[in-house]
């Protein structure tokens, strides 16, 4: 990048966003941060890193989390307190007075003449009874889903009441193993599109889903090994992940891209797939 | 029509206080002609004054204009809303509240201070659970803003790419978790209808 190009792209930004400084005290500390590029290229020392971009896809939890007890005791006692301090309502006043008059009616059964016995009316009693029918008509579905029973790692229908994040299986120097749905970064695109193609490439273009925003949620720097490092003359990458919604489609795992496998997982089961170090860094933007 | 001399005379003297002097040729003043008129029951009416029937007109116009302004008046009043603190409750319901008080039992004394430790137990766990919300909210922006930075370590191009705002997000909507997932391959029932065609 030229310099006067950079410039021409400084004064364009209306506003900056304003950096907390304890992250940015922090970052200059590790690194040699300077805002002009040709300082950057006459720093030979200076460490490159490749950069790379991902998506953390989550299917948002469909039904409402079970209920602790404390909840549940908490829930029923503020429903009986609701109906105490009420006042009675046009409908319980009405089968109220319903009830008394059928009592008069059974013990003045013999007074009323023939033609008046036994009127049907359609009292609160028959309607609450056909509505009970009507609400009997209809079951709803199950909380717990087959998928759930089998424990099917690649359904989105396991653990309604939480939110699954797709982690893909990858071939990477000769070792499989899980992680996001990545894509190394290719000039000419900006970061949330790597991060788009890094789906669609992998995962197959009927996935439908969506990006928040253009700037990334969170990020993890992977340092390389001596040999790595000799060989790409890189530090390591830079994976700026994004967090997207899952909107719905099938995951259809590329095999040209080396994916294995694929899975939809729990934020708590991450842990089994990940490593120590990627799962605490996920656990930092995932709201539970 | 002349009338005999003798019919004259009686007519001039039947009405009554007619100064019988003009009689007498010594009276030398001019006669007064006082006489009775027949009985009046009511004042005699003003005299009726024909107005033009332009003035007429406009005087409606004039009564029909403060009239509508009143009207628009009022209109406009009522679309002005009431301040909520001038809000009185419906005075029907006044009237009603007494006829319809629920007969409740007294609580006992164990259900008291169970309910009594129930509060206590949930205005700790809600607030434990706010505080657990509001970390991992204020974890996630930090991480996002520190993500940033590193972005613009790497390049500049990048970074600007980034922070441009993205007005998809303004559409967005959601509908929270409901009790029970959505049942696959529902047949929705049919609403009520009145059947409205012919039958040959």
């Amino acid at each position: 990048m030229s310099s006067s190009r950079t410039q021409a792209v400084l004064a364009a930004i209306p506003k900056l966003i304003k950096h907390r400084p304890s992250c940015l005290v922090r970052a200059s500390q590790h690194r040699n941060y300077s805002q002009s590029s040709a300082a950057k290229t006459t720093e030979a020392t200076a460490e490159k890193w490749g950069l790379a971009g991902a998506l953390y896809l989550e299917r948002l939890p469909v039904i409402t989390p079970k209920m602790t007890r404390l909840e549940q005791e908490y829930k029923e006692y503020k429903l009986q307190q609701e109906v105490e301090q009420s006042l009675l309502s046009e409908y319980e006043i009405t089968k109220k007075e319903e009830e008394e008059r059928l009592a008069i009616q059974k013990k003045n059964v013999l007074d009323t003449p023939l033609h008046l016995r036994n009127i049907p009316i359609q009292t609160m009693q028959d309607k609450e009874e056909l509505w009970s029918k009507e609400l009997a008509q209809f079951t709803p579905a199950d909380r717990e889903t087959e998928a759930d029973k089998s424990n099917d790692m690649r359904s989105t229908d396991r653990k309604l009441d939480q939110s699954l994040v797709l982690l893909l299986k990858q071939v990477v120097d000769g070792k499989e193993w899980w992680y996001l749905p990545t894509m190394n970064y290719t000039p000419g695109l900006s970061m949330r599109e790597v991060a788009e193609q890094a789906l669609t490439s992998n995962c197959g273009t009927d996935l439908k889903f969506r990006v928040f925003g253009n700037a990334p949620s969170g990020y993890q720097i992977k340092n390389y090994g001596r040999e790595k490092r000799e060989e790409t003359k890189l530090n390591g990458h830079k994976v700026f992940i994004y967090k997207a919604e899952y909107r719905g489609g099938p995951v259809i795992p590329n095999e040209d891209n080396s994916v294995l496998d694929y899975a939809w997982v729990t934020p708590k089961e991450l842990r089994q797939y990940l490593g120590r170090t990627t799962s605490r860094v996920l656990n930092k933007f995932i709201i539970y | 029509m002349a009338l005999s001399s003798f019919k004259q005379c009686n007519r001039i003297l039947q009405a009554g206080s007619f100064n019988k002097l003009l009689c007498n040729s010594f009276h030398t003043c001019k006669p007064q002609y006082f006489h009775e008129s027949g009985t009046l029951n009511a004042m005699p009416m003003k005299r009726k004054v024909k107005i033009d029937p332009r003035i007429i007109l406009e005087r409606e116009q004039k009564k029909k204009k403060k009239i509508e302004n009143e009207l628009m008046k009022l209109e406009r009043l009522e679309r002005t809303l009431k301040p909520v603190d001038e809000f009185d409750s419906q005075r029907r319901l006044k009237r009603v509240a007494s006829e319809r008080t629920r007969e409740n039992t007294e609580l006992t004394r164990e259900e008291k201070l169970k309910r009594f430790h129930l509060e206590k137990k949930w205005c700790v766990y809600s607030y434990k659970q706010y505080k657990a919300v509001c970390g991992q909210i204020n974890q996630a922006t930090k991480f996002a803003a520190e993500a940033l930075a590193e972005l613009r370590k790497e390049s500049e191009e990048l970074y600007v790419q980034a922070i441009q705002e993205d007005p998809s997000i303004l559409s967005y909507s959601k509908s929270g978790p409901t009790e029970t997932p959505p049942i696959k391959n529902y047949q929705f029932p049919d609403g009520e209808y009145n059947e409205v065609t012919k039958v040959w």
